[in-house]
């Protein structure tokens, strides 16, 4: 990982001493999407009797565009959300981007190479994590699967040794090293794939989906883990996730996809400020038998979003009306047994982008 | 960039890890070897039972049979076991651990044939060995080294051509799944016509399964020329001499075939 | 009560049986074609044994053939596949619902193999042509033995379904039992009569096999199509299956006793 073109930010202890001498060049962005578009062509399907065999030989085909005209750029170090819902074509990017597909058209660039074209190569520098499908070796144990790994990726033994008992100890796989992969638990197993993807310091890794079907534990740990390897050793991650915690923990920056193009690209807090400017009241009303009218509260910049039995959310702009004049204000209109402020959160806006399938200004 | 040494390594380590999974489950593994042995010797019995009784078959004896058929054995033996995995092309690619094999570092067609042993290739190898060693006895044939090296090119190139026809209809995985019971049949076509002399087919049959399905160069080809049978060939006997090379040819084709077709790959969510 | 319900899983698997061929028609053709390609060397081969002769043994070489291609068809009919499916039922656990009929359980099984078997029948619609073309089809030599045949082919199911009914019952007592499958397919295989009918069997291996049930599947019903039923004639042949079938039904019923109440005792 010291070898290469781009000295990147790095933790200490890892790097021979000739490197850091190097003068630091104007780094030039690790991955590069431009126009990026993918077609699936399915065959037509026929029905009848010799409809297998039709299939087979016929050339008519259909088409779905998964991925429509996809372009951003990344640094290298960043730490990136790719959001989007599923068949938004999140896992198709990464496929292009990883090598497993090749781009119907458009380019791309990955750390200087063509993905699919010096596929071999890019794998070398590439880790790639699936949330649900593990890359371990299943019948064997832990510590098998890593030193085959070790041997795909010619890692000598050196190298080898010291990058897994690093790994080893920061993932906190001791215990279970020696137990056959198919008898750990989701987490241990997650934990074993993590350490696979970085036992040969990839320069890009590409996490997808993975806390998916962990327990907080198990989430808040691995979210540690990638938020420390980003930060100590400078790997560009792209994590895609439908957590939103992992994005609010790890991402600052998030590119947001929806039918196969680009809605947003860019820092979070602005996602939040733009949609969420406001704040909320979450209040509980005083039992009496009465749903107030949607616009008995009468009150400049703030308004009722959602009611429920005996349940208000009133949303309000903190510019102009302040907090401290509200919460009376509303008192006076109903009794209320409770008041509780609510912070914005992503998966709010996350949901009214994909209702209205594009992103405010 | 990795040398063809470390190359090796590499595929050894990886064989070796599917060895060792195979036999973690190791009755199963004994009594697969079993009873792929017994299958393959039913099958033979059936063809002796009906040689001893009417003393030859097409114009070759007992002993030449059971050559040609051993031959055969042994070749499906060494193909069973180096690329058996083929057949699970389909079930690879649906489950998306075709992917994982495109983010290594290492050619996905290795990585699918050193995905599982499956050990009942022995005990069709074993079989073949068998059946080739009684069947020397008996035939009229000048055993020399030039010989046993060539019935060992033969047994390899044979194994070469299965892996080729099987490896070229794998490769219609990438844009059609669900066409294993055309493989399977195929590969029935191979274990059933390859092991008799094609003299008992009529000639139409003869030049299908030697240009159209290569059954020809598996066994029979190579085994008339040991056997100095040239007098049962439909071809010129000099096809049959190359049968080893043309298995060799077919690979190679086969394999360029395989990397073409694999950009047609659509990996389907898993 | 035990008679509806039998005939309720009859229908159901049945139709079940129909729409999966339907579903995996590529699949069943390709079976259908392997079993014509089986049929057409099997042909080859014994022509080349017979040579110039037009006659073995007695055996004219038009029935051998026929023999050949009715023997093969039948079996790629008359395969249940049951034993697979009380397998899985017990990996999944689903089997104790089943038991909860404890007599009619076997009669439940045979009902559905019979099911399965009416709803694959539409099959042969594809599967006799391609026979005719890869083989020798005739019909029987005359009225008599045409109806000894049908007479013979329930016989014959009923043997078969049985002795697969018995080794998917021993799944009871060892979960892992592929090995033991396989054994029974190979020797079964062979012992059926599907590539060496009895008569050109060497005397020791024929006076095994005779002993053995599995002649009652295949060789016995086939034999007498072609008119050349084994010595003693087409009753004494009906009368083997006969006792095979009856025998059957009575080791069913005692390994089945003792495997339900082995199922109980583990608390199922």
């Amino acid at each position: 990982m010291c070898a290469g073109m781009h000295v990147r930010r790095r933790g200490p202890g890892t790097c021979p001493d000739h490197v850091s001498s190097l003068p630091r060049e104007t780094p030039v962005p690790i991955i590069e999407v431009d126009q990026l578009v993918k077609d699936f062509q399915r065959p037509k399907r026929f029905d009848g009797p010799l409809g297998g065999l039709r299939t087979l030989f016929t050339h008519q085909y259909e088409t779905t565009r998964a991925v429509d005209g996809v372009s951003f750029t990344i640094e290298e170090g960043e730490l990136i959300g790719y959001l989007g819902s599923n068949g938004a074509g999140k896992s198709t990017t990464i496929k292009m981007l990883s090598g497993i597909l090749v781009p119907s058209g458009g380019t791309v660039r990955v750390a200087g190479l063509v993905p699919w074209e010096d596929r071999e190569k890019n794998a070398l520098q590439i880790g790639v994590v699936f949330g649900q499908r593990t890359q371990l070796w299943w019948d064997l144990p832990l510590s098998d699967s890593l030193r085959l790994i070790g041997k795909l990726y010619r890692l000598d033994d050196a190298r080898y040794r010291r990058n897994r008992d690093r790994l080893v100890e920061l993932l906190g796989l001791q215990s279970f090293l020696e137990t056959p992969v198919r008898q750990l638990s989701l987490g241990q197993r997650m934990r074993g794939d993590l350490a696979a993807a970085m036992l040969y310091e990839p320069r890009i890794l590409y996490l997808d989906e993975p806390t998916v079907g962990l327990d907080v534990v198990a989430k808040e740990r691995t979210r540690q883990f990638v938020e420390e390897i980003n930060r100590e050793t400078g790997t560009t991650i792209m994590l895609t996730t439908h957590d939103l915690a992992d994005v609010e923990r790890l991402c600052k920056r998030i590119i947001f996809i929806d039918k196969g193009t680009v809605l947003y690209d860019g820092p979070v807090e602005e996602l939040k400020r733009r949609y969420a400017p406001y704040r909320m009241l979450d209040i509980t009303l005083a039992p009496d038998g009465e749903t107030p009218a949607p616009a008995w509260l009468g009150i400049d910049g703030a308004e009722v979003v959602e009611e429920g039995d005996a349940r208000l959310l009133v949303r309000f702009d903190p510019a102009r009306v302040a907090v401290t004049e509200l919460i009376p204000a509303i008192m006076a209109r109903h009794p209320v047994t409770d008041i509780a402020i609510v912070e914005p959160d992503l998966e709010g806006v996350v949901r009214e982008i994909v209702e209205a399938g594009e992103v405010r200004r | 960039m990795a040398t063809v040494a470390q190359r090796i390594s590499i595929l050894l380590a990886l064989a070796g890890a599917s060895l060792r999974s195979e036999f973690q489950y190791r009755a199963n593994a004994v009594s697969a070897v079993i009873s792929g042995m017994i299958y393959q010797l039913t099958g033979f019995i059936a063809v002796w039972i009906i040689v001893a009784r009417f003393n030859e078959i097409g114009g070759w004896s007992l002993a030449e049979i059971t050559f040609l058929y051993g031959m055969r054995l042994t070749s499906h033996g060494i193909f069973y076991a180096c690329f058996s995995q083929l057949f699970e092309a389909d079930r690879v690619m649906v489950t998306g651990e075709y992917d994982r094999y495109l983010l290594r570092p290492m050619p996905p067609l290795l990585q699918l044939f050193t995905r599982k042993l499956r050990v009942n290739c022995f005990g069709d190898l074993i079989g073949g060995l068998l059946l080739l060693g009684f069947a020397s006895a008996g035939v009229d044939v000048a055993w020399s080294p030039q010989t046993v090296f060539y019935l060992v090119l033969a047994v390899t190139g044979g194994a070469l051509v299965e892996g080729a026809v099987q490896i070229m209809l794998g490769s219609l995985s990438f844009r059609f799944l669900q066409t294993m019971s055309l493989r399977v049949t195929v590969n029935e076509v191979f274990n059933l016509y390859g092991n008799y002399p094609f003299t008992i087919f009529p000639k139409a049959l003869e030049y299908l399964l030697t240009f159209a399905l290569p059954v020809a160069f598996v066994a029979f080809f190579p085994a008339s020329v040991v056997l100095e049978r040239e007098d049962g060939l439909h071809v010129a006997p000099w096809l049959a001499v190359i049968a080893p090379l043309v298995g060799v040819g077919l690979f190679l084709v086969a394999l360029r075939v395989w990397r073409r077709q694999s950009r047609h790959y659509q990996s389907s969510g898993h | 009560m035990t008679l509806a319900r039998n005939l309720d899983a009859l229908v159901a698997y049945g139709r079940m049986a129909t729409r999966r061929m339907y579903i995996y028609r590529f699949n069943v053709i390709m079976m259908i074609v392997l079993t014509g390609i089986t049929i057409y060397l099997l042909t080859l081969l014994w022509k080349a044994a017979y040579g110039d002769r037009t006659e073995v043994d007695g055996i004219p070489l038009q029935s051998m053939l026929v023999y050949l291609t009715i023997a093969n068809l039948q079996l790629r009919f008359l395969s249940p596949e049951m034993d697979q499916d009380i397998q899985e039922r017990i990996r999944e656990g689903q089997i104790g619902f089943d038991l909860n009929r404890p007599v009619g359980y076997p009669g439940q099984l045979v009902a559905g193999a019979a099911g399965q078997m009416i709803g694959l029948l539409p099959m042969l619609v594809v599967a006799v042509p391609i026979a005719f073309v890869a083989g020798e089809l005739r019909p029987p030599a005359s009225v008599e033995e045409g109806f000894a045949y049908l007479a013979s082919l329930v016989l014959a199911w009923l043997v078969a379904v049985q002795m697969n009914l018995l080794i998917g019952l021993v799944s009871f007592w060892t979960l892992e039992m592929t090995g033991f499958r396989m054994m029974y397919r190979l020797i079964g295989n062979f012992a059926t009569g599907a590539l060496i009918p009895l008569w050109f069997m060497p005397d020791l291996l024929r006076s095994i096999v005779q002993l053995l049930p599995f002649q009652a599947i295949a060789f016995v019903p086939v034999s007498i199509y072609v008119g050349e039923p084994a010595t003693g004639g087409i009753w004494s042949a009906l009368a083997l299956q006969a006792f095979w079938a009856v025998v059957m039904v009575l080791v069913i019923q005692l390994v089945w006793r003792r495997a339900f109440r082995h199922t109980v005792i583990q608390g199922g």
